[in-house]
Parts: structure tokens; C-alpha cells; sequence
């Protein structure tokens, strides 16, 4: 039993010892030795945070759907003297749920994006459409000229994308091309070339610890889990938890703007009436637009919303990935050309997002005309009820 | 906030991006040119004054006459004295014009001993570029001594200044990446040993250097070809072997240095990564039942009155109904729209009528949004009465929950990356022009709705910019005559 026990504690610790490799890899400075860890598990003994931190803390644990008895401490307590300590292993367990909810993955997501260059980031999204715009006839014809500024814009947006995705190919086909060794060896080249070995080394390093993180994982969900159990055989002693801190007329800095922008929005919605049913348009249209890849979560929101205004635009951060050519390895799915697909099943060909963005294209693009159709023929008509003018369209 | 601000913040992204994809492209260029053979068409000074500091009096027709010699020499050593002299021919790379380093760094090193560890490496680096080595580098042995004894000053001029400058700008940066590469994999994060040996290197380059400058005798370049094929498996990590295996004397590679090696690393580099992306990827897919198990047991220490999902969750999704009642919204009016006109007039409108019906313009799906923002709002209430100070519920920068990592697409052709980058940034595109024309439209029409028919003559200007503006996209402008005819 004993060399049972010991046999677990060493392979906890090499489970943790990954795990704090992976966060050093990602960037996460300084990271506290594995041993610190296993203390935490039985240390419920006092170990004060910094005020300043507690409130970023607090907050950051809050915005993630954590809630803990230390967070809100004992009613009544203001200063920082007063508010119920954190103990390690609090913060521990603390830890353990952000690793779950997948904020290590976000961070690696992060880092990944700061070490490879080479992958292809989203344009830019628009923002919120803000409530009150005011827009006078005199500054009309300079909206005209913005506009018209606006798309020259992207127009050259559009070139230069193209240049550095020819360039972009032109690099990874580097990698597979044997080329002759004689290269310029300008040394301001070769510092470039050198710094991107440095970055993807680096970025190898994290892939490589993420994956033995990923393979010893659940030995530290299990020891988390005994964690929790030392956890709450303490807690009993303690104090019951508190309710809602009711009445607080703390408001975010933001205000409730965005509640308050969903209320006008369902102002301006028709009265709808429950147990009407179009039949057959709603589901072909469910069905027609499928959502971005990696999309989120919204687990309330029925398919049909969902998919409402969100059609694929891959607006995230992926990476693009040359096929060879030569068949690796058999694929699940079928071969899209003569020379056969070398696809795994993780990856997504080229041909079928690009499928999906034509099919988002083609709806925007109609949305669009449809507007505008609808625009024209409301002015036509306006300024037909206009004595003395007479409108020539374009 | 206006709507001139709200296009002018629009065009000021636009540039931003723009300025991003130049970098991106700057970067890319500049990687191209140290892994392609050729200089670009235009040679910025950097590089002609390299190539006028390593050689300076052969002209491009002369440089290519001189390969083909070497390769010819090559060939006919190698059929002189048999594989294995040219085996070890083979470890004596090209002097070629642009890269003397590499010549002097391993005909130094690789020469003097172990054959076998250095016709490995060679053998392990993409074929072509072997081949290539061993056809350029065979040639200048053949050119100074047709014996296999290391001549430390082979090719002296080319190699010395070259070889002094590379040493001192690159061992440092290189020396770095692979100590850090060694240090993570010896899974402690000793940065002291990291330092330690860069130290060690660097006073081992002064040495070279002082030896180079001296001429001095295989010793050092026993020295010297120990610390290179120790630090071969390093770099060539595309078998498991090499990655295994741990540097000899825990010294940082020398084999990076050279441009040529550069280059090489790069490959392995960027092959290894895929192959790790591919592996990570595998795993994502992977469920992880021990995590759901601890996140439910969490949540059961949680208080009775707290929301399920997290703040970040309700905030996407307000932000998401928000918009998504709008569009519905702007459909349900031009539907009507477009339905009257439809019944007042038989155009081709009426063809278009079945899109129509097929967006979810339908009652239910307003009350659907309906039940589903009572919701999002309740859940809202009830996180902020849980928030604490410095807690933000405010939807603007919102993201939807991704706990993944970017994902891989794959492409064949070059014309299918360019399609596929084309159409992100021209539906991004469409979905900018949409948006500010929903803008301009929610702000000019109280305008036009208040243009009644009444006495005084409207602005004709005016007019044509908001019929431009609104059914034209500002592309075209239409013309307003005044009629001066009586009906």
C-alpha cells in the first residue's frame, strides 16, 4: 500500500512537473516548482494575496463562472484585513477549474500566435453597431467620399493580400523543396531566418509539452479530484455559504449598455405569436448556412438562430498547411483529386472552406442587392411623390 | 458618435490591416531570401555588399561555369577513388562563392574525424541538397589537396573574414535556441547550464577564430567537429532517434550557423512543428472525461442561486441577440418592403419571391429570439448580482468560447490558398459594406421620411448623395431633373 501510495505521489508529481513545463513553454513567468503544488493540497493554512491582485483575481475567476467563499468573503468586510483568507490550496483548486474551462488552451492559442508567423490571422470584425449615429446633409457628400475612400481601401487590402499569400506559399514550399544550398547569406537574411528558428523551436517546445500534458492529463483531474475532497472534508467546519450579495448598486464602468441594446432590439421586433409554423423555409435555412468553424458554444440558443447572420467567414486565426502530395497515410475522407487526398481527418481541405465562403459570399451579396433594391425603390417612390423632380437611375 | 467617425474608424482599420499584411510581408521576403539560391530581382545593399565582401571580381556567367567545373570534378573523383573517399569528400562542403562559412567551418570540422557521424548528417539533410554539397564540396578539395588531410588554410581568404563574422553575429542567437531546445528537453529550466554553455561556445569561437587566423592544425578542428556532430541530431529532428539522442558534450551547435545549415535547421524546424501540430491535433478531438467530472463536482460547491455557464458565455450571447434581432429585424422591413412593391408591380421581383419566404423572416422565429434573450437576460441579472468590483459584463469584445487550438487547412495549390485567402478578406469586406449601409440607412431615414411633399424644393444634392449612398453603395450617382412641365 505504501509503495502503492508513493508509486501515485511520484507519478503526480511527474504529471505536475509536465504541466509546469507546459505553462514555463507558454510563457507564463515564473512558474512555482511542482512541489509547491502537492503542498497546497494539504496546506489549508493561511497564505495572504496581495491586496491589489485579490481584486484581479477575484474578477478574472468571476468572468470564468468560478465562485468560491473567499471571493466574497465574510459580509461586511471592506478592508483587505477583513476579507476571508486565501489558502493555497483555494487557489489551487482555483487553478484546476480555469485549467478545465479550456483557459489553457486560449493561452496557448495566444502564444502560438505570437511564436509561428506563418499563420493566417482574420480580418479585422466590425464593431457593435453604436445607437445614436447623427449624420447632417452637410457632411452627406463628405460620407460620400469616405465611402468611396473606404472601398479603395479594400481594394488594395485585397492586393496586398494576395502578394503575401503568394508569398506565404512561396515559404512553405521552401520547406519541402530541395533547394540548392547557396543562399544569398546576406546577414540580414540569415537573422531572420535565424530569429524564426528560434520562435518555432519555441513553439515546437510548447506543442511537445502540450502533448505530454495531454497524455497524463487525467492522472491530474484524478489527483484534483482528491483535492477537492480534502477541500470540502474542511469546509464542513466552515461557515455556509453565503448568498448573493443582494441590492448592490455597483455597475460595471460600461453600464448595462448591452442589456439595454437587447432591450431596444426586442422593442423593434413584430409581435410574434408562439405555435406559428413556416414549415419548410426555416429548415432548409437552418441546414443551408452551417456555422464558422470552431464556433461557439451558445448551447441555449436553437440551431436555427444560431446559424441566423452566422454563416462561416473562418473569422479566427488558423493555419494553413501545404499537402505534399504523396500518400502519407490512408484518410478518412474521400479523395478530392486524381493524386488522392492526404488529409487526416483534423484538417480541413482548402477546396471545401473555400466552398463554404462562396456559399457565405453569394448569401451576403444577396442580402446585400436585396437592401438595396428595397432602398431604391423606397427613394423612387419618395421622390416621385416630390412635385417637379424626376428621378434618372443610374 | 457619428457616422462620418464610424466610416473614418473603418478606413483607419483598413490601414492598420494593411499595415500588418506589410509587415507579414516584409517578414516573408525576408525568410525567402535566406532559404532561396537566388537574390531577388531587386538586390537590396545588405546583399551586394556581402557578395562584394566575400567575392568580388567573378561575374555571374563565370560563377556558373565554375559549378559545372566542380561538378565535374566532383564526378570524377568520385570515380577515381571509390564510394568511401567520396563519402568523406562528401563532408567537405561547397566553397561555394556566397557562403565560404560553411566551407571553412566543415572542412575543418568534418574532415579531420568521423567520417560516418558526418556522411550521416549529410545523408539525414534533404537528398538534393546533399547531393549538391557533395558535388560543390568535393571540388575545392580537389582544387587544393587531393588528399583527405585537413588543411586549415583551405580556401584562407574567403574563409577567414567570412567565417570571423558569422562566428560573432550568429553563434549567439543560435546557441541560444538550441540551448533553450535542450534545456526544456531535459525537463528542468536550468537557464544557468543554457548560460554556461554559451559561454563556453563563445570562447571556443574566439578560439576557432584565433586559430583560423593562425592556421593551426586538425587539433582544433577535432575540436571542432566534435561540437558539429554532436549538435547534428540536435537539428535533425525529424527521426526519433536523433531526437532522443542528447548532445555529446551538452554544447550548443555549431551547425546552425552556416547559412546553408540555417536553412536545413529551418526545414527540420518547421517539419518537426507540423508533425507535432498533426499529433496535437489528434489529441484535441480526444474527450477528456476527468475534466467534465471535476468541472460538475466544482459547480456542486457552488451556491444555489449561481447561473450556469460563465459571464463570458452571456455576454457573447447578448451581444450575438443583440445583432441577430437586428439583421432580423432590417429582413423583416425589406421583406414587406419588397412585398408591396411586388404586389403593386409584376416585374422580376415576383421570381424573387420564394428567397423571400425562405428567410427566416417568420413570426417564430422573432418569439424564438424572444424566449431565448429573456433568458440571457435573466442569466445576465443574475451574474451581475454575483459581480465583484473590476468584473465587466459589457458585451463589446466578446468572443464566443473556442478551448481549441487554431485549426489546419490544408491546400494543394498555391491558387487555392490565394482563393481561399481572397474570399475571407472579400466577405469580411461584404460584411463591413453591409454594416455601414445598415448604419447610413438607420440614420438618414427619419431624414427622408421627413422629406414630405411640401412647398420649398429639396436639396437636389442631397438627394442624389442619399440615393447614391443607399442603392448605389455609393458607386453611382443618379440624375435629378427638375420638370418644369405642368402635368
Amino acid at each position: 500500500m505504501r509503495r502503492r501510495t508513493a508509486a501515485v505521489s511520484v507519478e503526480v508529481k511527474q504529471v505536475i512537473g509536465a504541466l509546469c513545463r507546459l505553462l514555463a513553454a507558454a510563457g507564463l513567468e515564473p512558474v512555482p516548482p511542482p512541489d509547491n503544488f502537492r503542498r497546497a493540497k494539504f496546506d489549508g493554512g493561511p497564505e495572504v494575496v496581495p491586496v491589489e491582485n485579490r481584486k484581479l483575481v477575484e474578477a478574472g475567476l468571476w468572468q470564468t463562472g468560478y465562485h468560491a467563499d473567499w471571493m466574497y468573503g465574510i459580509s461586511g468586510g471592506r478592508g483587505g484585513e477583513e476579507q476571508e483568507r486565501v489558502c493555497s490550496r483555494d487557489l489551487l483548486l482555483a487553478l484546476g477549474w480555469l485549467l478545465a474551462t479550456g483557459k489553457l488552451e486560449e493561452l496557448l492559442t495566444w502564444r502560438v500566435q505570437r511564436l509561428d508567423k506563418t499563420l493566417l490571422t482574420p480580418p479585422p470584425v466590425n464593431p457593435q453597431l453604436p445607437n445614436k449615429l447623427q449624420a447632417d446633409s452637410a457632411s452627406l457628400r463628405k460620407l460620400h467620399w469616405l465611402i468611396g475612400c473606404l472601398r479603395c481601401q479594400g481594394r488594395t487590402l485585397l492586393s496586398m493580400q494576395e502578394e503575401r499569400t503568394h508569398l506565404l506559399h512561396a515559404v512553405f514550399f521552401a520547406r519541402i523543396a530541395s533547394s540548392v544550398p547557396s543562399s544569398s547569406s546576406s546577414d540580414q537574411s540569415s537573422a531572420v531566418l535565424m530569429e524564426d528558428c528560434v520562435c518555432v523551436q519555441q513553439l515546437c517546445d510548447l506543442l511537445e509539452a502540450y502533448l505530454n500534458w495531454k497524455r497524463v492529463e487525467k492522472v491530474f483531474w484524478t489527483w484534483m479530484d482528491s483535492v477537492l475532497d480534502c477541500h470540502l472534508t474542511d469546509a464542513v467546519i466552515k461557515k455556509s455559504t453565503p448568498d448573493a450579495p443582494n441590492g448592490s448598486a455597483r455597475v460595471c464602468r460600461h453600464g448595462n449598455r448591452g442589456l439595454g441594446k437587447l432591450e431596444e432590439m426586442l422593442l423593434r421586433l413584430p409581435p410574434g405569436q408562439k405555435g406559428q409554423r413556416r414549415g419548410r423555409g426555416d429548415a432548409e435555412e437552418g441546414g443551408g448556412r452551417r456555422r464558422s468553424q470552431g464556433g461557439s458554444d451558445t448551447s441555449c440558443l436553437p440551431p436555427l438562430l444560431s446559424s441566423l447572420c452566422c454563416q462561416p467567414s473562418l473569422s479566427q486565426v488558423y493555419r494553413a498547411r501545404l499537402q505534399t502530395g504523396r500518400p502519407v497515410r490512408h484518410s478518412s475522407q474521400p479523395a478530392e483529386g486524381p493524386g488522392g487526398g492526404t488529409e487526416t481527418p483534423d484538417e480541413l481541405p482548402a477546396s471545401q472552406a473555400a466552398q463554404l465562403l462562396l456559399h457565405t459570399e453569394a448569401l451576403l451579396l444577396e442580402r446585400r442587392d436585396r437592401q438595396r433594391l428595397a432602398n431604391r425603390t423606397q427613394l423612387q417612390e419618395m421622390i416621385g411623390r416630390l412635385d417637379e423632380l424626376v428621378l434618372i437611375p443610374p | 458618435m457619428s457616422l462620418l467617425s464610424l466610416v473614418e474608424e473603418a478606413i483607419k482599420s483598413c490601414k492598420a490591416e494593411q499595415g500588418k499584411i506589410d509587415d507579414s510581408i516584409q517578414l516573408y521576403r525576408e525568410l525567402l531570401q535566406g532559404l532561396t539560391p537566388q537574390p531577388k530581382a531587386g538586390c537590396d545593399e545588405a546583399q551586394c555588399a556581402n557578395d562584394a565582401a566575400t567575392d568580388t571580381d567573378i561575374s555571374p556567367g563565370e560563377k556558373e561555369d565554375m559549378e559545372l567545373l566542380e561538378r565535374a570534378l566532383a564526378k570524377a573523383l568520385r570515380v577515381r577513388t571509390g564510394t568511401g573517399y567520396s563519402k568523406k569528400a562528401s563532408l567537405k562542403p561547397s566553397p561555394s562563392q556566397k557562403e565560404p562559412g560553411t566551407t571553412a567551418v566543415a572542412c575543418k570540422g568534418m574532415q579531420a574525424s568521423a567520417a560516418s557521424k558526418g556522411n550521416q548528417s549529410t545523408s539525414r539533410s534533404t537528398s538534393k541538397s546533399a547531393t549538391s554539397k557533395e558535388l560543390k564540396s568535393s571540388a575545392p578539395s580537389e582544387r587544393s589537396t587531393l588528399g583527405s588531410e585537413p588543411s586549415a588554410n583551405h580556401d584562407p581568404g574567403q574563409c577567414r573574414t567570412t567565417i570571423n563574422r558569422k562566428i560573432t553575429q550568429k553563434c549567439p542567437l543560435s546557441s541560444d535556441g538550441v540551448v533553450h531546445h535542450q534545456a526544456a528537453r531535459k525537463g528542468s529550466g536550468s537557464v544557468d547550464s543554457g548560460q554556461i554553455h554559451t559561454s563556453t561556445l563563445h570562447s571556443k569561437m574566439k578560439t576557432l577564430r584565433s586559430n583560423t587566423l593562425s592556421g593551426r592544425e586538425p587539433g582544433q578542428a577535432a575540436a571542432i567537429s566534435a561540437i558539429s556532430n554532436n549538435t547534428l541530431p540536435v537539428s535533425q529532428t525529424e527521426e526519433p532517434a536523433a531526437h532522443g539522442l542528447p548532445p555529446r558534450n551538452g554544447l550548443p551547435s555549431l551547425h546552425g550557423r552556416t547559412a546553408s545549415g540555417q536553412t536545413d535547421k529551418w526545414k527540420s524546424l518547421r517539419s518537426e512543428q507540423n508533425r507535432l501540430w498533426d499529433k496535437v491535433a489528434a489529441l484535441q478531438r480526444k474527450p477528456v472525461p476527468g475534466r467534465s467530472h471535476f468541472m460538475e463536482r466544482m459547480r456542486a460547491t457552488f451556491p444555489r442561486g449561481w447561473p450556469c455557464g460563465s459571464p463570458d458565455q452571456t455576454r457573447f450571447l447578448v451581444d450575438r441577440l443583440t445583432r441577430q434581432g437586428h439583421d432580423l429585424n432590417l429582413n423583416l422591413q425589406t421583406t414587406e418592403l419588397l412585398a408591396t412593391q411586388t404586389q403593386e408591380s409584376t416585374t422580376e421581383l415576383g421570381g424573387k419571391e420564394n428567397d423571400y419566404d425562405s428567410c427566416p423572416s417568420s413570426p417564430t422565429t422573432a418569439a424564438q429570439l424572444r424566449n431565448v434573450a429573456k433568458q440571457a437576460k435573466q442569466e445576465w441579472e443574475a451574474w451581475d448580482r454575483w459581480r465583484p468590483a473590476g468584473g465587466c459584463l459589457c458585451p463589446a469584445g466578446a468572443s464566443g468560447t473556442m478551448a481549441l487550438l487554431p485549426p489546419t487547412i490544408s491546400y494543394r495549390t498555391e491558387a487555392e490558398l490565394r482563393e481561399l485567402e481572397t474570399l475571407r478578406m472579400r466577405v469580411s469586406l461584404l460584411q463591413q459594406e453591409i454594416y455601414l449601409e445598415q448604419a447610413i440607412l438607420d440614420t438618414l431615414s427619419p431624414q427622408l421620411s421627413s422629406m414630405v411633399p411640401g412647398p420649398g424644393c429639396p436639396d437636389l444634392s442631397v438627394l442624389r448623395d442619399v440615393y447614391s449612398l443607399l442603392a448605389e453603395g455609393g458607386e453611382r450617382s443618379p440624375a435629378i431633373v427638375l420638370d418644369s412641365e405642368p402635368d
